[in-house]
């Protein structure tokens, strides 16, 4: 039925509302998209309409913001989760990821990537989370999420935490290099000697996108073009890990589509570059 | 599980009480990781604002930006968003204006912000087939006056001793006029034809009609209310205007009509 195989090859971009006219008559030639699955939750209309329509021409990442995948509470889980199958169910995605965070206590969705204490009890709860979800809808990947704070309850680091999940649940690791980056300046963290430590084999797409510097905290606000230092980071990315499926992610101030494409052209070459260092003869 | 619920439900608690400190849940220098803390606090707000901003457009444009910024904090807080889907956040505005103090003075705006949910959740819609005027035709007009027939999924009806449709109408780029008297009754049926939600303004007695449907009552009954509530209804313009509006599910529920409309259907 589906014209594109179960994989994500290349250079992504976010399809986003305020794109779908281009996207509808244009066409643009881009590897895959990726959309927020909370934005399709709708029972019907436009959007979705829009999604059906380009569906055919790209293969889909459906990347989850709201599963809460670290909430300790049940409340949220097993709906929410119900409604990110009738998403992937619908649209037949390539792949589906989710982050590595909380999202809402009893009663109340708080609608954001809240930092998860990094305990043996959490990453307890997240595989059993993620096993739940796989069961579900097959693989997934987690993503490592940006954030301000760090818990003085922490017991893992990150990157131990995301390596375990992996290994015990099978599930894959989504890197976001920014978010890397970006913790790496908030926590006093180093994110080459992170990425080093990531299982070599659990990685399975990479994410870029622009950060803010504040005197208080880097923050992770996808409003801007990816920084030269996270290209940099990006290069070494690719020199461990190989050619893998990456996205450029723009949520706020998103600007016209053509920018958006010219940073996936860019993080082409960069790729390109480091895995055939060799300059082309003419 | 007792450390990471105690944990989050501390983070959370701290959330939603702007002043509070989340005390010495985070490492290092503790006034630091409050203002991080309070980054936070502010996304959730800002997802607030923008979910709400999303849903009411010309509520947001009438009290204006920061009276709106305020008015989402207050109600992100009364009203707990209870699932992950911020389209939904919003579905309760209309009655929690009803008695929100700050908006007393503009009595019209629950009203609006009902016409405006309507519209938002029109956006949403199962896509599921209108009506169409061949198919009501298909039933021969002996079959027409038991017919009971249901508003489409996109529908609302939305009634208001305020001019909310001229206020609105005021907002939208044709540059309307602001009414020169607020009240005005509106009667609108909300709706979407194809993929855009609209407002089709109802007289008296399309109005009653239409909540007759609504109710369950056959296409006969709910046309002679129309003409009791208004002795100028006439169901012979109303009835296209409703199926060009796309206000009824296509198939009707009527029984003894289902096989034959279903024959018809597939024939054609």
């Amino acid at each position: 039925m589906r014209p594109h195989p179960p994989t994500l090859d290349g250079f992504g971009v976010g399809l986003r509302a305020c794109h779908y006219r281009d996207f509808l008559d244009q066409r643009p030639v881009v590897d895959w998209i990726e959309v927020h699955t909370e934005n399709y939750f709708g029972a019907g209309g436009w959007d979705l309409h829009v999604l059906e329509t380009l569906r055919p021409d790209y293969p889909l990442s459906l990347h989850g913001v709201g599963l809460g995948l670290g909430s300790a509470s049940d409340a949220h889980f097993a709906a929410h989760l119900d409604r990110v199958a009738a998403v992937a169910r619908r649209f037949a995605p390539a792949r589906i990821s989710e982050h590595l965070c909380w999202s809402a206590v009893p009663g109340r969705h708080l609608t954001d990537l809240l930092p998860l204490p990094l305990t043996q009890e959490a990453l307890t709860l997240v595989c059993a989370r993620v096993d739940q979800a796989q069961d579900l809808l097959g693989q997934i990947l987690l993503e490592n999420v940006s954030t301000h704070l760090r818990f003085a309850a922490d017991t893992l680091g990150e990157t131990e935490f995301l390596n375990e999940v992996a290994r015990r649940t099978g599930c894959g690791v989504l890197l976001d290099v920014n978010n890397l980056y970006v913790n790496a300046c908030n926590h006093g963290e180093d994110a080459r000697v992170a990425m080093a430590a990531l299982d070599l084999t659990a990685v399975g797409e990479i994410h870029l996108a622009g950060h803010l510097v504040t005197e208080d905290a880097v923050i992770d606000h996808h409003g801007a073009p990816v920084a030269e230092v996270v290209w940099a980071l990006y290069a070494d990315c690719v020199a461990r890990f190989g050619a893998l499926p990456t996205l450029i992610e723009w949520d706020t101030d998103i600007p016209a589509l053509p920018v958006l494409l010219a940073e996936a052209r860019k993080a082409r070459g960069v790729a390109a570059r480091v895995l055939s260092p060799e300059p082309a003869h003419g | 599980m007792a450390e990471l619920q105690q944990l989050q439900a501390r983070f959370a608690a701290a959330l939603l009480a702007p002043g509070s400190d989340p005390g010495r849940l985070f490492r290092g220098a503790p006034d630091l990781m409050a203002r991080r803390f309070a980054l936070y606090r502010g996304n959730l707000t800002a997802n607030w604002e923008r979910a709400l901003a999303n849903a009411y457009p010309v509520i947001r444009a009438l009290v204006g930006e920061e009276f709106f910024r305020a008015l989402a904090r207050e109600y992100g807080r009364a009203v707990p968003l209870t699932e992950g889907d911020l389209n939904r956040f919003g579905h309760l505005l209309a009655g929690f204006l009803d008695h929100f103090p700050p908006v007393a003075d503009y009595p019209w705006l629950p009203d609006m912000a009902r016409l405006e949910w309507g519209l938002h959740q029109a956006h949403y819609a199962r896509d599921t087939p209108h009506l169409t005027p061949q198919t009501l035709a298909a039933l021969g007009i002996a079959g027409l006056d038991g017919l009971r027939l249901a508003l489409h999924g996109a529908c609302t009806l939305v009634e208001s001793p305020w001019d909310v449709l001229g206020i609105r109408q005021a907002h939208t780029p044709s540059g309307a006029p602001w009414p020169e008297d607020l009240a005005q009754t509106s009667r609108i049926l909300v709706c979407r034809p194809r993929w855009r939600a609209e407002v089709m303004p109802l007289s008296a007695g399309e109005l009653a009609a239409l909540r007759a449907i609504d109710r369950g009552e056959t296409l006969g009954e709910a046309l002679e209310q129309g003409g009791d509530a208004d002795p100028d209804f006439d169901p012979a313009q109303a009835v296209p205007r409703w199926l060009g509006a796309g206000a009824f599910a296509s198939v009707p529920n009527s029984q003894p009509n289902r096989e034959m409309s279903h024959e018809r259907d597939a024939a054609s």
